[in-house]
């Protein structure tokens, strides 16, 4: 770099501190509606190199992970005492990336006619329930009521055909824990655009992406579990409502809301603001 | 059968990640480019003559603000004319509307309606024609316009190619309940990320029907303000653009509005909101389509998906039950791992897109501990998606371009104390408006020295700053 180049660099630095000096040392602060972030080449090394070496950190550690995930499941197993045994299978997670995941060997069964009465008596009193929210519970109202919509599909369903249900307590089990175990590998490449970018120490991006990949690994055998022990109880007029409802949806809020922590981290200044 | 649900939800997943593409694309473009901001710092110029329309119907709650912190506006004095519209008040809007035109005769001339369709399109097209003026500006009654916002409103029309103008509009009542918050964080969102991002990338900014405003002659030659509309705004952004014009949106123009405190009141706001939308949807989709070609490929389709915007609710749903009736099925919606992989990314990436979208945008804005609360946009989410759906649903049944639909006027939440007729004219009825002087003359507020403007807000003098701060 030339002598003339470093001399503009340095008056250019110079005339930008002075339109941000205030009286006595103040800092005027550009308007919200002027700023803009920047992308400083150590952000671009971030947003490409962090969330390669913790999918390949991942995929690492998904082995353990689910060594992990397979004694939570037997401690289950023995403190519910659930009939039959643990089974661990192998799924292809990714292609040509296999893992052993856990399920159980039992099954649920078709709903019985006392079920279906339950399930309805059930819907018809958590709708009535809605019906009596005040006017600032109406969103928790609307999410009762989308359970109910789904259960009552599932009601309609179970009472008009026959069996056998296209499936099996194993296979949901399976088809779950391997959605879930990409949305924890997916995590670091979605805060690598929408958190990396930003200015934030590199300690605090790699904290994030830490915790919420950690609580991730300890919920979602938990969660399992829980959707296990419903469908077991109930039959599988439960599975459609804890699929659609508080399945997946149910991690990506979780990751929402680390992100939400996460992005109150960054670093406004770098805005110009 | 299921060869057909099958493709019907591809179709469904294939809109909602244009959609989402949509989300990130706008995210990235406003918080990595320098937005673009036609004349907003010009200060000193031969301004246009404008009017300024304040359509009211019952806003004895709020009117009396709003004019004060018009009287209060740095626009030359022998440039702009304030019309409130009482569009068949019921309450005491037209006794106070009165007592400021009989103080400020030059200024304010209201127009009272008692008959023809009520509605703010309505009384916009009866009232609009009576006055010539270059510009024509609106607010709704509830809005709080600072000192400067006029001039950054009327200053893109120094560009004749400009046919209307949009502010940025944000909530003064934010701190009341969660439901002010959320809408908050949505609201910033929708302009400081959107509109932006829209205006930079040569778009199509919307214009929002209040905090904006449009150049005379354009509007005569676009036909008016349409009354057999639920969103004029939608209608005038629509045929603003067919015809040639731009719509400019200023986000440096930043005046305070009341959103809706109870859910009740924030559901009709967005029903009717809808309503309107699709009714634009209707008229206006195919003309847009045709413009392939002779606008930029991507204003097209900018103006399509901005026509489509509230259709996505019913989408939505309408994918649910596919999924719903495919999981019955037992059918297989792909093979193998691929399909669990591609359900797996949409599910995190699509979730994810409007919530990067509002983090991004209150980033900009400078607020912290507010984004905290991004994980509950889900819940206004949920209850906006279904009443959407809900009321599109209605609309396609009963009324897809019906023009008689009623309009529902948004309810008033703000302390109503201070509305009465005392602006210091001496015969105030002590109902706050404490900084009278008794003699009708303006309260001249000291800004010299100050980074901020003064508001008139149930009647106190408040600074404007004091709605930025940032508290969950």
């Amino acid at each position: 770099m030339g002598t003339s180049t470093k001399i503009l660099l340095k008056r250019d630095r110079m005339v930008e501190e002075l339109r941000r000096m205030g009286v006595y040392g103040s800092v005027i602060h550009m308007h919200r509606s002027m700023a803009a972030f920047k992308l400083p080449t150590e952000s671009l090394i971030n947003f490409l190199g962090i969330p390669i070496i913790f999918v390949l950190l991942c995929f690492v550690a998904f082995p353990y992970m689910t060594d992990f995930w397979t004694e939570i499941f037997i401690f289950a197993h023995s403190f519910f005492k659930f009939p039959g045994e643990v089974n661990v299978t192998s799924y292809e997670v990714f292609p040509y990336y296999y893992l052993d995941l856990p399920s159980f060997t039992m099954n649920a069964g078709w709903p019985s006619t006392l079920h279906l009465i339950i399930s309805a008596s059930f819907v018809i009193v958590l709708f009535l329930i809605t019906l009596l929210f005040p006017d600032r519970l109406i969103p928790l109202a609307y999410l009762f009521r989308a359970v109910c919509a789904i259960q009552t599909t599932a009601i309609l369903y179970f009472a008009v055909f026959s069996p056998p249900f296209p499936y099996s307590l194993t296979g949901y089990t399976g088809c779950l824990m391997r959605a879930e175990i990409i949305i924890i590998s997916l995590t670091p490449i979605l805060f690598a655009f929408t958190l990396y970018v930003f200015k934030m120490s590199l300690f605090q991006k790699i904290l994030v992406s830490l915790m919420t990949i950690g609580h991730l690994a300890v919920f979602i055998p938990l969660q399992m579990l829980v959707h296990i022990y419903l469908i077991k109880m109930f039959s599988f007029i439960a599975m459609p409502v804890l699929f659609f409802m508080f399945g997946l949806i149910i991690t990506v809020f979780i990751i929402i809301g680390f992100y939400s922590w996460g992005v109150s981290r960054v670093d406004v200044t770098q805005s110009g603001l | 059968m299921e060869k057909i649900l099958i493709i019907s939800l591809y179709v469904v997943i294939t809109i909602i990640i244009l959609y989402t593409i949509r989300h990130y694309l706008f995210a990235f473009n406003r918080l990595f480019s320098k937005p673009r901001q036609p004349y907003v710092d010009i200060g000193a110029a031969d301004w246009p003559s404008v009017t300024i329309f304040v359509p009211c119907h019952n806003e004895q709650a709020v009117i009396a603000d709003m004019l004060e912190n018009l009287l209060r506006v740095d626009y030359p004095r022998d440039k702009f004319l304030i019309v409130p519209i009482n569009d068949r008040s019921k309450d005491n809007t037209q006794a106070i509307l009165e007592d400021y035109a009989a103080n400020y005769p030059d200024l304010i001339k209201p127009v009272h309606r008692k008959k023809g369709i009520a509605g703010k399109a309505a009384a916009l097209r009866e009232v609009s024609p009576l006055f010539d003026t270059e510009i024509h500006l609106v607010f709704d009654a509830d809005y709080l316009p600072g000192r400067g916002l006029i001039k950054q409103l009327v200053a893109p029309f120094f560009d004749p190619e400009v046919g209307a103008v949009m502010g940025r509009v944000v909530p003064h009542n934010v701190n009341h309940s969660l439901l002010t918050r959320l809408l908050d964080l949505e609201r910033s969102g929708g302009y400081q990320v959107d509109q932006q991002a829209r205006m930079n990338l040569n778009m199509v900014p919307q214009f929002g029907g209040t905090v904006g405003g449009v150049r005379a002659s354009a509007l005569k030659q676009i036909g008016g303000w349409r009354n057999d509309t639920l969103a004029e705004d939608t209608d005038i952004t629509m045929k603003m653009i067919l015809n040639g014009w731009q719509v400019v949106y200023q986000n440096r123009s930043e005046c305070y509005e009341e959103v809706p405190e109870s859910w009740f009141a924030r559901m009709r706001q967005i029903r009717r909101w809808a309503t309107g939308h699709n009714q634009a949807l209707a008229k206006y989709f195919i003309p847009m389509v045709r413009q392939f070609g002779k606008f930029p490929f991507f204003t097209v389709i900018d103006g399509l998906m901005l026509l489509g915007v509230y259709l996505m609710s019913l989408l939505l749903v309408i994918g649910w039950g596919l999924s719903l009736t495919l999981f019955y099925m037992g059918a297989s919606i792909g093979t193998g791992i691929l399909i669990i992989l591609a359900v797996s990314t949409y599910n995190t990436f699509g979730n994810f897109a409007t919530f990067f979208e509002v983090a991004s945008a209150t980033r900009l804005d400078r607020t912290e501990s507010r984004i905290l609360l991004v994980p509950f946009l889900s819940l206004c989410f949920l209850v906006s998606l279904l009443t959407v759906a809900v009321a599109t649903i209605k609309q396609i049944i009963t009324a897809p371009f019906d023009s008689t639909l009623k309009w529902q006027k948004t309810q008033r939440f703000r302390n109503g104390n201070g509305n009465g007729n005392g602006n210091g004219n001496g015969n105030g009825n002590g109902n706050g408006h404490s900084n009278g002087n008794g003699n009708g003359r303006l309260i001249e507020e000291p800004t010299r020295g100050y980074a901020y403007n003064f508001l008139y807000v149930n009647g106190r003098t408040v600074p404007e700053h004091i709605f930025n701060h940032d508290r969950l």
